[in-house]
């Protein structure tokens, strides 16, 4: 009788920790957890690009189109790919950084072999996110 | 002195009709067109249709003015500038993670007040978008956008 007893609750406390996890990954989509930020990447972003585009950034503008930290966490599946499909439009016409904030920070300016691997990198991204 | 001067505006104005205008063609192929080719619920089919495909589909109207120099000019730069941002004709030419980011910058620019544009909600009272309708549009970009990826 205790062994149905105890039984019983390790049932019913597993049905309940079950519903917790599936809601929790009903929340996020899975797709989210494919994205990575390989080192050599993740340096040029600190580099170059995060210093506006981070959502304490008090470059409202910078902030609003994209916030890396909200990359990994935070962003929608679709506004990450949303991102880096713009990232790599924005790289290709070689708009960013901006020229203004160049000439004020001229070690920022991204190398043609910097700007390939950012390309390169966004796009294997969104292969690999919208799979 | 005032006679030459209107004379010369007068010439100037009928002279401008005389430049070659270059207006986008339409076409009535709805093979790659979002709302033909897409469940979208009608009241934003209806925001669209009223407010977008003027300038971002091959489905232009164009009013009488659109006929008549300069204003000619003023609508036929709009027109080609939102077909090529944006054109809603060729929807399905976009892959996935295009159709993301129009969603995105759309949701946005609607939800900002950005889109549509001032100068074409003067003579089109009927496009503009109220507080309620920009939220609805919003919303909808953005879960349309995340459906695609589920």
């Amino acid at each position: 009788m205790k062994k149905l007893v105890l039984f019983s609750i390790i049932a019913f406390g597993g049905l309940i920790f079950m519903n917790f996890s599936r809601i929790d990954s009903k929340s996020v989509n899975p797709k989210n957890d494919k994205y990575e930020v390989p080192e050599n990447v993740q340096a040029i972003i600190d580099r170059s690009c995060f210093g506006c585009h981070n959502s304490d950034s008090k470059n409202e503008k910078g902030k609003k189109k994209l916030s890396w930290d909200l990359m990994k966490k935070g962003y929608k599946t679709y506004k990450v790919i949303a991102k880096l499909s713009e990232i790599e439009e924005v790289l290709q016409k070689n708009e960013m950084p901006p020229e203004k904030f160049l000439a004020k920070y001229p070690d920022k300016k991204l190398s043609d072999e910097e700007r390939e691997i950012m390309i390169k990198w966004a796009q294997d991204m969104v292969k690999k996110m919208s799979e | 002195m005032k006679k030459i001067i209107w004379i010369t505006l007068i010439v100037v104005i009928l002279g401008m009709q005389l430049v070659p205008v270059n207006r986008p063609e339409n076409s009535d192929d709805l093979s790659k067109d979002l709302i033909a080719n897409n469940q979208i619920p009608e009241n934003i089919s209806n925001i669209l249709k009223n407010s977008c495909y003027d300038c971002h589909s091959n489905q232009t109207n164009y009013p009488w003015y659109a006929y008549v120099a300069p204003v000619s000019f003023l609508v036929v730069n709009d027109v080609n500038e939102g077909r090529e941002e944006l054109n809603f004709s060729e929807w399905e030419n976009r892959d996935k993670s295009k159709k993301a980011k129009a969603l995105d910058e759309m949701a946005e620019e609607v939800e900002e007040g950005e889109m549509p544009m001032e100068i074409y909600l003067i003579t089109h009272s009927n496009a503009k978008l109220s507080d309620k309708q920009r939220k609805e549009f919003a919303e909808w970009a953005e879960n349309y956008a995340e459906s695609l990826f589920e």
